[in-house]
Order: structure tokens, then sequence, then C-alpha cells
């Protein structure tokens, strides 16, 4: 019952999802609440793997925080008093951050998520008078928050083969505040090459010394794409750049609330006379660091989620829907069916799939990849709503 | 479980560091919570070493969460992976616990990474270049600063002469502001205002400025003995333009766990909710948060023990002949008749640190957060030498 409702409730927007969340599923499982009773109510976490809901919805790491992120968080707590103390100290994790990427540790500021840097830039940077520029679909967080700054916002379709439309974008920047792109791009999981980003970059800086460009690279470490490259470094020397990368995907830490931004130490400055510090928990600037610094980890984390994204591409492929060319942890599908329908048929059978990409809500999907198993499983499913093969399941 | 936790994270510290990767290989993940870091395990929380520094700054809470929630935070870290909204428990569980625990709508609860956040976006929320702040002076000083950068104008009135709000005068200054920041326990004085003082203050502003939002903080709302004072909780459920802040930053010892959370009326959680971050609680903190909210015994040692550690500390100032303000709060304001910044420096020598400046009054008065008994007792001896 419980799981149905919350399921449905996905036709909606992200952010209207979780606050109808608050009042409506929740409010069914919490009306005989009474305390620590209600807690231990019908889990999805006490059921065995293969029975529980498939999180296919949010792009998510499906295992977790890693062995070794976990122990530093486990130690972070010592004897419990290091959870009473306000965390200020990010200087372990710049360090952290800074021999990995080869960046300046000054360089680095460190947020509740990438998303708390998205906002604190949008406050920063748009106003009333200063536009935001975005790409329609792509992250929605800046788009969300600018309307709280009085900022107008300039959504430019994307191109004909789904990427962000850069030389449009770069037009529409003249005289914005800032300019955010989001590469590879959430939710069609395409990826722009150094040449395309640089040449975009080049374009707005030659237009303005002032509009801002916030290049999000929260899906970094799972492109495969050779040509790729980040613009972490150009970031640390140019006062217009700001890079933003996220703990939440590959390393798989999305609970834990932390990411960090790469930017000129003015900046930076600028962007701290409004941020507000004490965001972050022990546990995850613990985690973090010891994550940052387990790249075998990482690089075993992207050869996972390759497999298993390439797995379920075939599968859409070879069954004669387009899917675009996912360099992230999540694949965008054409599957002829209004994502409305294919989320409530999924739902059905208790996977969760991605919400409404408008203008692409009418045929397309997206779908996050979770382990070759849960895929597998998936993808059985996937083939029943579709009405492709008989399954199991359908049966 | 024979090894105590302190026993195990000292080995883990010493290159022990494969043995939890090596459990959750051989074992499963489970393995980890289970064994390695025991749940059911009664492990005493062990006492701060005789040497070292004492930190008595922040007002934070010397014994940190309880065990129950320290057990549900490193269970909920293999949810590490899943946002607070899709973990067990989420945050709307949280929300819905908090809601049905005052007898409200979930909607009516808001979540902040701290109660810090929910202060920032109520003064982004309610005030702006045309909508000034009121708030006193001194209390805690954040409102003042987000309003200073939003180019919102500000209004400060004084504390009495001991160190209570004057809430006649806050709402007097408060007609035609956007909001007025009232901190009860006040945040760096100590003291309470009554229920029925709060009672007359929100109706003369709903009278007088009807359009005009108040904020009370409650951080320190669990420590409070005097009987005179009930939070404004239920007053802010049934008043329009009113809302209720509180954290499990202080008795609750989750710091450095960031949870807090706003109720209110209607009407104007809509609005503050408006600037919510969608994910800012974290998962860890959400399942310690519930868990610690259901522990009424530890919350009620951690009130007696502060209590206690507090009347020692206010004792050994009165003894001394210094004026002390009423303290409900887990902190204490001492008029030393000298800089705080001179008493900070000479307290910093001998390794107990206490806080920063607290103007206007930070000439003559300095504010001490009480930490254990036994660190207020250390702490009591370098204060008879600094001071003598």
């Amino acid at each position: 019952m419980i799981r149905n409702q919350e399921c449905r409730q996905h036709g909606v927007s992200r952010r209207s999802f979780v606050r109808t969340l608050g009042v409506s599923a929740t409010a069914t499982a919490i009306l005989s609440w009474n305390g620590p009773r209600a807690v231990a109510r019908g889990w999805a976490m006490s059921l065995p793997e293969s029975e529980r809901p498939l999180l296919l919805h949010n792009n998510e790491n499906p295992l977790g925080p890693g062995p070794s992120a976990l122990e530093a968080m486990n130690v972070s707590l010592g004897n419990g008093r290091p959870a009473a103390n306000y965390s200020f100290n990010t200087a372990d994790l710049a360090k952290a951050i800074s021999k990995v990427e080869g960046v300046p540790a000054e360089n680095i500021m460190v947020g509740n998520g990438s998303t708390q840097l998205l906002r604190t830039a949008t406050q920063v940077f748009t106003s009333g008078s200063k536009p935001l520029v975005s790409g329609a679909p792509s992250y929605e967080e800046c788009v969300e928050y600018a309307p709280l700054c009085d900022a107008p916002v300039e959504m430019v379709p994307l191109d004909t083969s789904m990427r962000l439309d850069l030389k449009t974008m770069a037009y529409a920047a003249k005289g914005a505040g800032m300019l955010f792109l989001n590469n590879p791009n959430n939710p069609t999981a395409t990826l722009h090459s150094p040449i395309a980003i640089g040449d975009c970059i080049e374009r707005v800086l030659g237009a303005s010394d002032s509009t801002m460009i916030l290049i999000d690279e929260a899906y970094h470490d799972y492109v495969t794409d050779p040509s790729y490259k980040t613009e972490l470094p150009r970031a640390v020397n140019n006062k217009q750049l700001i890079v933003a990368r996220t703990f939440s995907k590959a390393h798989g830490m999305a609970g834990m609330r932390i990411g960090y931004v790469v930017a000129h130490e003015e900046t930076l400055e600028k962007m701290r006379a409004w941020h507000y510090g004490l965001s972050l928990n022990v546990p995850a600037l613990a985690g973090a660091t010891a994550s940052m610094l387990d790249q075998g980890r990482i690089a075993k984390e992207r050869a996972r989620n390759t497999e298993a994204r390439d797995f379920t591409l075939d599968w859409f492929r070879s069954r004669g829907m387009k899917a675009t060319n996912s360099q992230t942890n999540f694949v965008f599908v054409k599957t002829g069916k209004p994502a409305a329908d294919f989320r409530d048929g999924c739902a059905e059978h208790g996977i969760k799939v991605g919400r409404n990409f408008p203008p692409y809500e009418e045929s397309w999907a997206r779908i996050s990849i979770g382990t070759l198993d849960e895929m597998q499983r998936a993808a059985d499913v996937f083939g029943s709503v579709l009405g492709l093969e008989s399954t199991s399941e359908a049966a | 479980m024979s090894l105590s936790r302190r026993g195990f994270v000292a080995s883990l510290g010493l290159g022990g560091g494969h043995l939890s990767g090596a459990l959750i290989a051989a074992r499963g993940r489970e393995a980890l919570v289970g064994e390695a870091w025991p749940v059911t395990a009664e492990v005493s929380v062990i006492p701060p070493p005789e040497e070292g520094e004492i930190r008595i700054s922040s007002n934070e809470n010397p014994r940190g969460p309880g065990d129950r929630a320290l057990n549900a935070l490193r269970k909920a870290f293999l949810q590490g992976g899943r946002y607070p909204t899709n973990a067990e428990p989420s945050q709307s569980d949280l929300r819905a616990a908090l809601a049905d625990a005052n007898g409200c709508e979930s909607a009516q609860i808001a979540l902040g990474a701290g109660s810090g956040e929910l202060l920032k976006n109520g003064v982004h929320a309610f005030t702006s270049k045309e909508r000034y702040l009121t708030t006193a002076s001194p209390t805690y000083g954040q409102p003042k600063r987000v309003a200073r950068y939003l180019g919102s104008g500000v209004k400060e009135v004084p504390v009495d002469s001991r160190g209570y709000l004057d809430l006649d005068q806050m709402a007097d200054s408060g007609r035609g502001a956007g909001m007025i920041f009232v901190c009860n326990p006040n945040n760096p004085t100590g003291t309470v205002h009554s229920a029925s003082d709060i009672r007359e203050f929100v109706a003369k502003v709903a009278r007088t400025s009807p359009d005009t939002v108040i904020q009370f903080d409650e951080a320190y709302h669990e420590y409070v003995l005097d009987r005179s004072y009930e939070s404004a909780a239920a007053l802010a459920l049934e008043t329009p333009n009113v809302f209720v802040t509180r954290t499990f930053s202080k008795v609750y010892g989750m710091a450095g766990l960031r949870v807090g959370y706003g109720i209110g009326h209607k009407g104007v959680m809509e609005k503050l909710r408006k600037y919510e971050q969608i994910f800012n609680t974290n998962t860890p903190a959400v399942a310690a948060a519930l868990e610690t909210f259901q522990d009424k015994a530890r919350v009620r040692s951690e009130i007696r023990r502060n209590t206690e550690a507090r009347d020692f500390t206010v004792n050994f100032f009165r003894n001394a002949g210094y004026e002390v303000f009423d303290s409900q709060t887990n902190f204490i304001f001492v008029r030393l008749n000298r800089p705080a910044k001179e008493f900070r420096e000479r307290c910093a020598k001998h390794n107990v640190i206490v806080p920063r400046d607290f103007p206007p009054m930070e000439k003559t008065h300095a504010r001490i957060s009480i930490g254990t008994l036994n660190e207020m007792r250390r702490a009591a001896v370098v204060f008879a030498e600094v001071l003598s």
C-alpha cells in the first residue's frame, strides 16, 4: 500500500514529490505513530534483497559508501563526543581533493552536497537584473532557486542530438549573471568534448567580464569517453569559472550530503559571504576524505557502472529503442511511451524510475543504473511494461 | 564483543585499517554493524581525558549523542548512498514524527542542516530592502548577518540590565518589520521569558503589526528549568505568522550531525519551506534524530548533568563576587568587569577555551559554555587564577 502510494507520487516534479510525501504517503504510514514501533513498520530494508523495491529514480550509487569511507565514518564518531562538536574543519578533505585532483586546497570550497554550492552560486551571482541561463532539460537546482533571488531564468532547449546547445547558450549568456552547464548533462546523459566546452567558455568570457560559468561535473567519475576532460584546472585561475563536484554519485554518499566546488579564491570569497558554513556533518567529512583517497574503489565503481549501463543500453537498443550515449550512471531512453505511464507501470512491479523531463516526457524516460543484477531484474519488468515480451513476473 | 569501543577505535587507528574492509568482504556489510560496531552492546560514554584542552566555547553537549543514537548512525551509514528522501528511515519519517509529537501536519515542519539553516531561510523569506529585521542585542547573531547581506534593514533592541530581552520594545520596534527574531532562552545571556510574557508579546505584534513574522529560536528549550516557561510551538501552530525553530545540536548532542527543525502556522511554513534545500539533513543524522527523539531517559539525564555542572559554575562565580545572569541554558553569562578578550586569552594559556566577544557587552561580560562537571571543576581552578 505505502509503496504503491509513494511510487505514484512520481508524476510530480522532484521537489513537490518530496513535499507531497511529507503529508500523504508518510502520513499514512504514520497514522498509527506512537513511537519506535512505527519505525519498525514494514520497511523495504527488512525484505530479502531480491524483493526490495528498486530505486532507479535518483541516480544514486546502489553500493553506497565504500569500505574505507564506512570505516572513516565509524571512526569519526569516536566515543560519541566528536558528533556533538560543530564541524568547521574542511582542511583534511580539501587536502585529499587537492592531492587527487591536482588543484590547490585554497581553491576548494566544501558544501552540503553540490546542491548547496549551486544554490550559493545562484544567490551570489544572479539577481533581478542578472539572469540565469540554463539548458532545458538540465539539472534543475539553479533554475528552481533563481526565483528565490528574483532572478529571471532563460532556458535554452537542447539541440537535435539532445545535447546542450552550447552556442545558443553562450549567446544567451550575454548580460546574464550566470550560465549553468551540466557536463555530462542530467537527464540526457550526454557529454561535451573539452573543445566544445572550451569554445563556449571563450565566447562567454569574450562577451563579458562578469558573467559566471558554473560547470556541474556531478557524473565526472562515470565518464568513459576518452576525449573527456574536467574543467577543474581552468577554474583555479579563472575568476568567472566555477566547477562543482559531488560525493553523491560514484562515491556513493548521496545520503551524507557533501560536495565541493573549485574556483578562483576571489570567487570563493564572494560565495563565502553568503554561504551557510555550518552545513557539514562530521562523518561525511571523514568519509569523503577517505573515499577521495581511495581512487581504486572509484575505478572499480566506474567499471561496475559501465557494465550494468552497457547491459541496459543493449537491452533497449536491441529491441529497437533509441538511447542517448550515456556517460553517467543513468540512461535516457526513447521507450515510445509517456514517461508517466512507463513510470506507473514499473511502479506496479516495485521499480521506481525517473520523473518527467519536458519536453521529452511524451516518449523518453530516465532510468538510473543499479547493479547488474538489479538491471537484469528491471529489464524483465521493462519488457512487460512495454508489452515486448511475456515474463514470469507478468504471468 | 569483548573489545571496548575505545580499544577498538584505538586499534583501528594504529594500522588496523583493513579490519572492517576485510570484515565486509568476508561477512557482508551487516557484519560491520553487527560485530565491529555493536548495535546492541551497552557501551558507556568514556569521560574525556584529565589532561588537555577544555572546549567550553560553542555551547556544545560534552557527552555527545547517546548509544541509541550512535548505533542508529552506524546502521544508517550503510544506507549512506541513498538520499535522505529514499533511505529508511527517511527525512519524511522524521518530519512526520516531529509533526506527530507536536500535533500538526508534516507540511508544518521544516527541516534544516541544523536550525541555523532555518534562521537563514527565515531572514531570506521574510525580510527585504523594504522590510527590515528586528532583533535583540546581544542575541544569536546569524539573522543580523544574513539580513545585512541581503540589504535588509536591521533594528536592534538592547537587553535589559539583567540580560532579559526587552519584549515590549521589540514589539514596538517591530511595527512594520518583515520579521522579529526572538531567541528564548536568549544566547548569550541565558535568560528565559515566561509563557505569559511570550503570549502577551505575540498578541501585541499581531495587533500592532499583523503582517510581521515572529521567529522564536528555542535551541536551548530542553535545558530550561524555569516552570513559567513554555515552548511557543503550540502558540505558533494557532497564530498566523509565527514559527519556532529547534535543534538536535544541544540537549541531543548532535551539533556535528546537523539536524534542526522549524514548526509553525501553515501559511508561514509554506513560505519558509520554499527556501528549504531539498536534501539538507543527512541520512544517518535523520536516523539518529528519530532514535534520540524517543530516548526520553537520555534527555532527562542530560538535563540533570547540565544542571549540576551549571549550578557548580554559577556558584563558583557568585561566591567569588561576580554577577551571573539567570541561566536556563547550557552556558552562563558572567559580569567579569573586564574585557572578554583578556579573560579568553588568559584562559587559553591554560588550555581552557572560552568564547568570542558578545558586543556590546564584550568589555564587561563573558559567556562560558557548560562542559562536564569534571571539566568545570578543572576550569574553575583556571578561572580563579586568571581572575585573581
